[in-house]
């Protein structure tokens, strides 16, 4: 079914990277972490998050259940990034 | 030494596994013989395994310290226990005295 | 387990493992090889077949390869210098030529002597980034596939567990003797379960290795404010990576030996592994020097830069905390270390990997062969052939690629290319053939594998001289390894032939769809 790959394989993905993004910007707001470790953090998890979103976005019975959580995930962690992206900015010292 | 330390985690590794085996009666049937009665106590094999299992990675982390004993006792393990499936496909008499001795 | 959830698994297993299978198998197989390529570099390339550096001093880089580097190089930007080290005895100069393609020659250490351009890509250089970019350079979509198959790998291990039925019960099932399906699928969970942690920890660690690449997102808004220059910005705070604009005005060269002499100081004895020369010649000029990870599996970023011309200290970098957990597990995947039974473990663990994929793509052609007998679906040849290519061809082409590499001669123009087309076109007829000769495809190849890595050995040998009695008196394990796994996996391949011929005297069809029927799940 190419509506079902469609949505575990690319939202599944656009959302996992809505995610890193937030976590990238996020990490280092919470915890006071470097950016560069949020990066990485983030990005290391992300492939975590998209193995479970691959598999459940298969296993998931209701494919528009699928769609609206991944497209809901997207909208959600794209916003809060933006939105805390000039909060992160604002704290970051140069690095030496 | 260290070629000691790697050949008894081997030897412990495979001992192990072909104890767990063995807890299976459809290896100990093609290890004892046809006729030969199912283990009575498969937990206790299965707990034999596990020591060997144990030690074998022990002595692997004793040899090459935390990271690389590990990773080597992850992977030695496995080779252990491909070891034990081939003998058990094509040579499974070859653990006939192993099972003799827990009878 | 509810019934629709093992379904799904089992249909996504099924298509995952079908669509992406041959594009792992590459993968699997390359990255295999690569686990030794260093060794096969000194057997396709004999010039480099040199005495292990000794482990005590370090090489003197002014005496032997710098005067090297500014004949050959001359202002190219960046000269980069590898040490020798126990795998490889040569120091290697890489740079770029007029256009753009870096150029790759080795010098003796011991006197500095130029050795004969090699003439091959080798392992490292043919094997190494067909594992992880298929040489296909475009829009990164070799980064993209291989990110995709290894993404595809992890849903196929985890539906793979939860579809397997009896995984603690079969642990140690292998009955070769039963039907090929049931005997295929026995061999496909073995070789699946057993290096279970090996496939699973290989594929996560190899994907984390290109974090950057396969998530830009997040280094892109955490530096959105650094504009146009956030991949420098991020680079330089997580590899620490370190630039500055070259002056254009002439300026001398410090001595490197000093420069090496002075990392090692602030590593508290450390060793360098690499070095590289940015903008030789210029009066802004720097030296990067890195410091080895031969006795760790983090593959630590301590990098010390020099001024060219003065030779003090400019920068110092190491990875932070999390970036070193980073590192740990890009170690993992790499395999740099000294370690010469982890080593060969990984590369067993590498051929168990390639073992499972070849097997499960095997028991779907031979499960649905009677179902597609039956309903007349054409198209079976095809996607047999495309199996038998995909994974028994690449294992051909691979060897006509060291074979070709002993018949070429050394002073050929453009070597190396025609090593790689010679294993392209080794590979395209192993398609035809498949597909012309059907079910006896699989039995022909193997006895072409199996004369093919008979004859590599034997003109090595002929060619080098170098034949396995000589490297194994001489204690030159890299090239007697070669020949030593070349006979072996000639044996198996004649083995698995004979087999092949054996089974080939009964019915396939019939066994076929009994097993099918009762050899699921």
């Amino acid at each position: 079914m190419a509506s079902r790959l469609l949505a575990a394989v690319g939202a599944g993905y656009a959302c996992t990277a809505a995610a890193v993004a937030l976590a990238s910007v996020a990490l280092p707001l919470a915890f006071g972490m470097a950016r560069s470790e949020a990066v990485v953090l983030a990005a290391m998890a992300g492939f975590l998050l998209y193995l479970m979103v691959l598999v459940w976005g298969f296993a998931e019975p209701r494919l528009a259940r699928v769609w609206v959580v991944l497209v809901g995930g997207v909208v959600l962690c794209w916003g809060l990034a933006q939105w805390l992206a000039p909060l992160a900015a604002a704290r970051v010292v140069p690095a030496g | 030494m260290a070629e000691l330390l790697l050949g008894a985690a081997f030897a412990a590794g495979y001992l192990g596994f072909a104890l767990f085996a063995l807890s299976q009666p459809r290896h100990w049937q093609a290890v004892a013989g046809r006729a030969a009665v199912a283990p009575s106590r498969p937990l206790a094999l299965r707990m034999a395994g596990w020591s060997g299992l144990i030690c074998a990675f022990t002595l692997v982390v004793l040899r090459d310290g935390a990271a690389f004993g590990s990773i080597l006792g992850a992977l030695l393990l496995a080779a252990c226990a491909a070891a034990v499936a081939l003998t058990l496909s094509w040579r499974p008499k070859t653990l006939a005295p192993l099972a003799r001795a827990l009878r | 387990m509810r019934a629709g959830f093992r379904q799904s698994m089992t249909r996504l297993h099924t298509w995952a493992g079908v669509v992406i299978g041959a594009l792992l198998f590459l993968i699997f197989w390359m990255g295999s090889l690569s686990v030794f390529d260093r060794e096969v570099d000194r057997w396709m390339m004999p010039m480099t077949r040199l005495a292990p550096a000794s482990a005590s001093g370090l090489a003197s880089l002014d005496t032997t390869v710098r005067p090297v580097a500014e004949q050959l190089a001359g202002g190219a930007s960046p000269w980069t210098i590898l040490l020798p080290t126990a795998r490889v005895p040569t120091l290697e100069l890489r740079y770029p030529d007029g256009a753009g393609e870096i150029v790759r020659r080795h010098v003796d250490p011991a006197s500095g002597r130029l050795l004969a351009a090699a003439g091959s890509a080798g392992g490292n250089g043919f094997f190494f980034p067909f594992h992880y970019k298929l040489h296909l350079k475009a829009f990164d979509l070799g980064y993209w596939l291989v990110g995709l198959a290894g993404m595809t790998m992890l849903v196929l291990l985890v539906s793979g567990v939860i579809i397997h039925r009896r995984i603690f019960s079969d642990f140690f099932t292998f009955r070769p003797a039963r039907a090929m399906p049931r005997a295929t699928l026995d061999l496909h969970n073995l070789s699946g379960v057993l290096a279970l942690p090996f496939h699973f920890v290989i594929t996560l660690s190899g994907l984390i290795i290109l974090f950057a690449i396969y998530f830009p997102v997040a280094w892109q808004t955490a530096y959105a404010p650094a504009g146009p220059d956030a991949r420098q910005a991020f680079n330089r705070e997580a590899f620490g990576t370190w630039r500055r604009p070259p002056a254009g005005v002439p300026g001398p060269l410090a001595s490197l030996d000093a420069m090496l002499a002075a990392a090692q100081a602030q590593w508290q004895g450390g060793r360098p592994y690499m070095v590289r020369v940015w903008h030789p010649g210029d009066a802004a000029s720097w030296v990067e020097v890195r410091r080895s990870f031969a006795d760790d599996i983090t593959m630590n970023l301590d990098t010390v830069y020099f001024d060219g011309v003065t030779g003090a200290v400019l920068h110092r970098h190491q990875a932070r905390p999390v970036m070193r957990v980073q590192r740990f597990i890009a170690g993992l995947h790499f395999v740099q270390f000294e370690h010469w039974t982890l080593r060969w473990l990984y590369f067993l663990a590498g051929l168990a990997g390639c073992l499972m994929i070849g097997t499960g793509l095997l028991f779907w052609l031979e499960a649905r062969r009677a179902r597609h007998l039956r309903q007349g679906v054409a198209g079976v040849r095809l996607v047999e052939g495309l199996t038998v290519g995909g994974t028994a061809g690449l294992i051909v082409a691979t060897l006509a690629f060291l074979v070709a590499n002993r018949l070429l001669p050394l002073d050929l123009a453009a070597r190396p290319a025609i090593e790689m087309n010679v294993f392209f076109a080794a590979w395209g007829v192993t398609f035809v053939h498949a597909g012309w000769r059907a079910a006896h495809a699989w039995r022909e190849q193997a006895w072409a594998m199996a004369v093919l890595a008979t004859a590599a050995v034997a003109l090595n040998g002929l060619t080098t001289g170098d034949h396995l009695l000589r490297t194994l008196a001489a204690g030159n394990w890299a090239v007697a390894g070669v020949d030593g796994v070349l006979l072996l996996g000639a044996l198996v391949a004649g083995g698995v032939a004979r087999h092949l011929r054996r089974r080939g005297a009964e019915a396939p069809a019939v066994g076929g769809a009994r097993a099918a029927a009762g050899g699921r799940g």
